[in-house]
């Protein structure tokens, strides 16, 4: 998904990151003075609201999009969006001749 | 430059006048009032009053001190950006309710008492309102609807709090309140427009549903005028330090899960004016600096974030992840001008955020309040994982959708918008000065470019982005809602029905059958007194009359004006006796 020139400046940026921790806090009284605070609360706040977002919240919080009867409509972009009302259109356009040539068919 | 008009005036004006300009004229005919209105900012002075004596009270409809300052240049500037992104608008009544929206926003700031914000308050929700109904649609109308009843229930608030302390104290001056319940209760109108957990679902509900445009406005004005209150009103009230870290980890927690991009952004407005609430419930000198200036900033990235993918659902005509993927070849500049306000949310450095985010959580750890510091950082990495990475991944990135993506052009006043935007992000994120030099509570103190904070800033976001990229496929987005809050008065909408509305029309129903049915008594009556005491008693009553012939008309009538002089006297003595006894 990231070729390797991005994988590698990543890399670069991810340990020149901690470079910065030097000079180190001499005389640290938080826990958010001692080294590798952040990069810790990265790694380790992201997992954890991660895990309990996907993994304890949304099987309780998730609902299907019609769970207030109003899914279609409510993502009808078509009085925002020239693409979706030309996808609206297209759609109206490609149901009503197909049963107007059924029509023709039968008179015929 | 125009004396002591207070500045939301010349915006209200601009609505009144625009209809009125030529069509093709009026999205620029727009930016005249913001401009005019930034021109006039420059002028101000501090201190500047204008007053209105209206009954026994002094009205005072504009009020300068530095706090208003801040949010007046924002709000100003915000409206002049906006407007340019809604040039290509065909949409009359949208573009007037912005312009009110936003100088009812520019009102209440300005409002020097409490009567005059709460005016302006109420005008700020039904402008706001129309800016979701523009859509059209029957879930943004009802969307709207909930929207508007949700902010009535809190200007009610307000009304009730600020009526009961001009009850208690004989003033209406807006100033720091004392813990009285009827600060209580404004505390709780403004909790509401602040979008304080309970109290937020309305945004995650509305904004989605907005126009593309609208909803850019949307961002702007109605919290950060709460921030504005909170800040005047409510400064050091620990129990906001608290409220806001539940909305900042509250907001990121939801913000994980959505799919509509835009309410991914919503509930984000949830968790960052978390932050801001919390540096005004730690209440110092740096918080209330480091919370007014993140209003600021948020405005100025919110509004971009909101530009970048109101960009994309105009392209593409689709706003949810799960629909929407691998567009970065299409619409790259839109990519580049999300990704710049995507990293000013974020505080990354050199971006806008990373000047005021820091500087609040930073006043906590002055204040001791080691717990607020750590759910802040928590909620900095939420913001990073859900804004800065996951929904421009699945956006521009990803994997393409199973139904292709068709790609519209942009008109070009959007990019132009996104582009004063993005410039604005960068430019205050590497030159704070000119905003630090305005900020409410005194000189800052605060360097955000210092060793520490550098460290923080870039070690915070790349070991999230790291995590994030081996567990990318976790958080794949979902075709699904949410419940909320909403779910309390959505559901219970019927049952409210039930029990308020509906009693009440049957009643009336009941009424109008009775009334009907005594009527037409009456005229039975009326018509053939005879025939109708007949039909009473069940009795023939012998009328003297020649065998064959039914009564004169002359004998009806003379019978019914017995009947009633007969009733008027039993009514007649039966009132006597009443009032003798």
């Amino acid at each position: 998904m990231m070729s390797n020139f991005w994988k590698t400046t990543f890399g670069i940026a991810l340990v020149a990151s901690l470079l910065l921790e030097f000079p180190a806090d001499p005389a640290p009284i938080h826990a958010w003075d001692y080294p590798l605070f952040y990069a810790l609360t990265g790694l380790l706040g992201c997992l954890a609201l991660s895990f309990l977002a996907k993994g304890v919240l949304a099987p309780a919080l998730d609902r299907p999009e019609e769970f207030y009867g109003e899914a279609d409509a409510e993502y009808d972009w078509s009085t925002e969006s020239p693409a979706a009302a030309e996808a609206k259109a297209a759609r109206a356009a490609g149901t009503h001749p197909g049963a107007g040539r059924a029509d023709h068919g039968g008179e015929g | 430059v125009f004396g002591a008009i207070p500045p939301g005036l010349i915006l209200i004006l601009g609505a009144l006048v625009l209809p009125l300009v030529p069509k093709a004229l009026r999205g620029w005919a727009f930016l005249v009032p913001p401009a005019l209105a930034l021109l006039h900012l420059w002028g101000l002075e501090d201190g500047t009053r204008a007053t209105w004596a209206f009954a026994t009270y002094e009205l005072v409809p504009l009020h300068v001190d530095a706090l208003a300052m801040v949010f007046g240049w924002i709000f100003a500037l915000v409206a002049l950006i906006a407007g340019v992104y809604g040039l290509h608008l065909k949409d009359t009544g949208q573009q007037v309710s912005a312009l009110l929206y936003a100088g009812s926003g520019l009102g209440a700031v300005f409002a020097g008492e409490l009567f005059t914000l709460l005016v302006f308050w109420e005008v700020m929700a039904f402008a706001s309102a129309w800016l979701v109904w523009a859509r059209r649609t029957e879930e943004a109308y009802a969307s709207a609807m909930r929207y508007l009843f949700v902010h009535l229930f809190g200007g009610s608030l307000l009304m009730g709090g600020i009526l009961w302390h001009v009850a208690e104290t004989g003033s209406i001056a807006f100033e720091a309140f004392e813990a009285t319940g009827a600060a209580w209760l404004i505390l709780g109108g403004f909790a509401v427009n602040a979008a304080v957990v309970p109290l937020h679902a309305w945004i995650a509900d509305a904004y989605p549903r907005g126009t593309i445009t609208g909803s850019v406005f949307l961002s702007a004005f109605t919290t950060k005028t709460a921030v504005y209150t909170l800040a005047r009103g409510f400064a050091g009230w620990e129990i906001l330090a608290f409220a806001g870290v539940l909305m900042a980890i509250y907001g990121v927690l939801y913000a994980i899960l959505v799919n509509d991009i835009r309410r991914v952004l919503a509930y984000h407005i949830v968790s960052q004016v978390g932050f801001m609430v919390a540096g005004i419930g730690v209440g110092t000198a740096m918080a209330l600096n480091g919370a007014t200036s993140h209003a600021y900033t948020h405005i100025l990235y919110k509004g971009l974030l909101f530009m970048a993918t109101g960009a994309v659902i105009y392209a593409t005509g689709k706003s949810r992840m799960t629909e929407l993927g691998g567009l970065f070849r299409q619409i790259p500049w839109v990519f580049w001008a999300y990704m710049v306000a995507a990293l000013s949310i974020s505080s990354a450095p050199f971006f806008s955020g990373f000047i005021s985010k820091p500087m609040t959580i930073v006043a906590a750890e002055y204040a001791d309040m080691p717990t607020v510091v750590l759910l802040l950082h928590l909620a900095s990495v939420g913001t990073f994982l859900s804004v800065g990475l996951k929904l421009p991944y699945y956006t521009w990135f990803g994997k393409a959708p199973a139904e292709p993506v068709t790609v519209k052009p942009i008109p070009w006043n959007i990019y132009a918008a996104m582009a004063i935007g993005a410039g604005l992000n960068v430019l205050l994120g590497v030159w704070p000065t000119p905003l630090y030099d305005i900020l409410p509570a005194g000189p800052v103190d605060f360097d955000p470019y210092a060793l520490p904070y550098l460290k923080k800033g870039f070690q915070l976001l790349l070991f999230t982005a790291f995590v994030f990229f081996l567990i990318v496929r976790f958080l794949k987005p979902k075709a699904m809602i949410q419940l909320d809050t909403d779910l309390f008065y959505r559901r219970a909408a019927q049952p409210a029905w039930n029990l308020t509305v509906v009693p009440i029309v049957r009643f009336f129903a009941w009424g109008e059958r009775v009334s009907w049915q005594a009527a037409s008594v009456v005229a039975q009556a009326g018509r053939d007194p005879v025939a109708w005491l007949q039909g009473i008693t069940g009795r023939p009553i012998t009328v003297v009359t020649a065998p064959g012939e039914t009564p004169s008309t002359a004998f009806r009538v003379s019978m019914t004006a017995m009947m009633v002089v007969l009733l008027g006297a039993v009514a007649g003595l039966l009132t006597l006796i009443a009032l003798r006894g």
